[in-house]
């Protein structure tokens, strides 16, 4: 069960499909619910994008649409160019594993692989060739009589990606493939996926809530909110430049506290707020002097009781409590007046040496907190 | 992957091995008792009486072992043709229920329509009149006085009266009506369980929807048609009502026969070998029947 997909077999020769896919203003209503309002997005060929966002953001449904399972009610659809808004899922050539797998109990797991091929007409010395290059390269080489009854969470998994891509489809389409794993089991098919997805260089969408996934996996990060795209971008840009309070919050802790802009020069804005402090961080488009912003970091920007403290804003608190994660304590610390900051520190010495009650100085650089427009 | 394909043990898959728990199955075996007893006194103690009176020759007073009464059963063409009409009525009942309870069944099962309360209410309607009553209302429907006549000859399309009634299909249109509720019932509580993910990974992977229902759906519901089906032709089989209603005499059937036996001639050792003969030949079609399944539902 451990290492990893075998990367280097081969599908059986022929290049397997690397399509564009392009989404150009599809919108689709659930009868007077709008669930995607507009959506474009072009996703190059090879490339694995991810849609991250909430339960009832539209990303599944958006999904469901590049596969054929749901038409668009506006807007339009391309896979390598060519429209597909009124082809059906089974002329359209896409690979897609579901969210609980749907293996088909009533038939083996050589024969769930064959049965693409069987539907393409393939010759039958071909589909065993090709179903056994499959279950190869997913490592379950000996498991083609057993029923999927009789496979692992995991190996249920892989057997749903070996056989989305036997029929080397243009896109692969991925619905919370790791949902239903416990937490270790995820993590280590994050891994033999995207190991999977670079051998066989295949256009991949996937579709998680969960943004951890989304950040290890993908090349770009989709985030939707409402039925509309609210950021594109690399997993780092998504992280360390979020567009909006929603994906800072969305993405990594929420670590925000609440103040008044004074003054703007320079390209700094000055922000107080209730606690005293005055933070000095890098004016953004549309704020003025006398709005009422957040201000947002990231909690492994935020350090405990710094030893150097060049360049550093240094703050007194009050820890409020903490939350140990054995890699890293997260201390929350009353900076006062009931603002909150989380600072993550490593557990490299182990457990920190302060209790809650006690006092613990924090220092943070004001140029790594984001500034947005308070949510009233 | 030393394992054999297809043989994991439960210690590979890290389950305990199983233990005998005394305390549940004491538990179990008081929960079965009332069922238990009311089969052995209502079903087991009869049959058995049935099966011994078929064997010993002049019952109730026996003195040997005889298979007279079944060579009698069974080298009678009289005999046959009842017996032949009897499984042959059961079959085709069974096969026409099928095929009309499918779609009515998926119809419940899927759709989102408004009307499925209506449907569902219209397909079990049959339930709440009695099979004396239904009967009657098809004599009403096909008697030679019977609403069809009746239209056909105001239409002037007949001049006397078509012999309607008295025929097997009659017999077999009854009994489709009377026993279509538990095919369209079995049937679509099984479909309503299919996960729509299935056909739609199907319709991915290049099926279209014939292919998706042929190689899909329909070995998945073969259960819901399994059951239904033993249902609706032990129904019929045993039918009595509707054959002597709708068949006015002149469909006989084994249920016919065995009364007829056994009340009118009073020779009960040859009504309990028909008797035998019926429950046997119903066992044997429903384990074969069982098998075919079993083999279709694995492809």
């Amino acid at each position: 069960m451990n290492g990893s997909i075998n990367a280097s077999a081969s599908m059986g020769g022929a290049t397997i499909g690397a399509a564009r896919v392009d989404l150009d203003s599809v919108k689709k209503w659930y009868g007077p619910v709008l669930a995607v309002r507009g959506v474009s997005l072009s996703i190059e060929p090879g490339e694995m994008v991810c849609f991250l966002g909430p339960s009832g953001c539209g990303k599944t449904t958006t999904l469901r649409m590049i596969a054929g399972l749901e038409t668009p009610d506006e807007g339009e659809i391309r896979i390598g160019g060519e429209a597909v808004n009124r082809l059906p899922p089974w002329k359209r050539n896409v690979g897609m594993v579901f969210q609980n797998y749907a293996l088909f109990p009533h038939m083996t797991v050589a024969e769930n692989i064959a049965f693409g091929l069987n539907m393409r007409g393939t010759s039958g010395s071909e589909v065993r060739a090709k179903v056994e290059a499959a279950m190869a390269q997913v490592r379950l080489a000996d498991y083609g009589d057993r029923r999927p009854s009789q496979l692992s969470g995991g190996q249920r998994q892989r057997i749903a990606l070996a056989r989305a891509i036997v029929t080397r489809p243009n896109v692969l389409l991925l619905d919370e493939p790791l949902a239903a794993l416990d937490k270790k089991l995820r993590e280590q098919m994050q891994v033999e996926i995207k190991q999977l997805q670079r051998a066989v260089g295949i256009t991949t969408v996937f579709v998680t809530h969960d943004q951890e996934e989304a950040l290890t996996l993908a090349d770009r990060i989709v985030v939707m909110e409402e039925g509309r795209i609210v950021q594109i971008g690399a997993p780092s840009d998504v992280y360390e430049r979020p567009k909006s309070r929603f994906v800072s919050d969305f993405i990594g802790y929420t670590n925000a506290v609440s103040g008044k802009v004074e003054a703007i020069t320079a390209g700094r804005a000055r922000v107080s707020t209730a606690s005293g402090h005055a933070f000095e961080v890098p004016a953004g488009e549309g704020i003025s002097a006398g709005d009422r912003v957040d201000l947002v970091i990231r909690p492994e920007k935020v350090v405990v009781d710094p030893a150097n403290t060049d360049g550093l804003m240094v703050l007194d608190g009050t820890l409020v409590h903490t939350v140990y994660t054995g890699a890293v304590t997260y201390s929350h610390v009353d900076i006062g007046a009931g603002d909150v900051l989380i600072a993550m520190s490593p557990n490299a010495h182990g457990e920190a040496a302060t209790a809650p009650g006690g006092r613990l100085r924090i220092g943070l650089r004001p140029d790594t907190m984001l500034m947005f427009p308070s949510r009233g | 992957m030393s394992t054999p394909a297809g043989a994991p043990t439960r210690a590979l898959d890290g389950l305990p091995p199983r233990r005998i728990d005394y305390g549940r199955l004491f538990s179990l075996l008081m929960l079965l008792a009332p069922a238990a007893l009311l089969l052995a006194v209502g079903l087991l103690w009869p049959f058995l009486t049935m099966l011994r009176m078929s064997f010993l020759d002049r019952y109730p007073d026996p003195s040997a072992l005889t298979l007279e009464y079944y060579t009698l059963v069974l080298g009678d063409p009289y005999f046959l043709r009842i017996i032949g009409r009897t499984f042959s009525l059961a079959l085709v009942v069974t096969v026409i229920t099928a095929v009309l309870a499918y779609p009515v069944a998926w119809f419940l099962a899927r759709s989102r329509s408004r009307y499925k309360h209506l449907v569902f209410l219209a397909v079990i309607s049959p339930l709440m009149v009695s099979i004396i009553v239904r009967s009657i209302g098809w004599t009403i429907v096909l008697g030679n006085e019977g609403l069809i006549n009746a239209l056909l000859h105001g239409l002037g399309l007949i001049d006397g009266p078509l012999q309607l009634m008295q025929s097997f299909w009659s017999v077999v249109l009854g009994m489709v009506h009377i026993l279509i509720p538990f095919m369209v019932l079995s049937i679509a509580s099984v479909l309503g369980k299919i996960d729509p993910s299935y056909a739609e990974a199907a319709y991915v992977m290049g099926a279209n929807p014939v292919r998706t229902f042929l190689k899909v759906t329909l070995p998945l519901s073969v259960q819901g048609i399994a059951s239904g089906s033993v249902i609706v032709f032990c129904l019929t089989i045993g039918a009595y009502v509707t054959p002597v209603m709708l068949g006015r005499g002149k469909v006989l059937v084994m249920a016919m026969g065995i009364f007829e036996q056994m009340v009118v001639t009073v020779d009960w050792p040859t009504g309990a070998a028909v008797a035998m003969v019926l429950t046997m030949g119903t066992m044997l079609v429903l384990i074969a029947y069982g098998l075919f399944l079993r083999r279709y539902s694995r492809r």
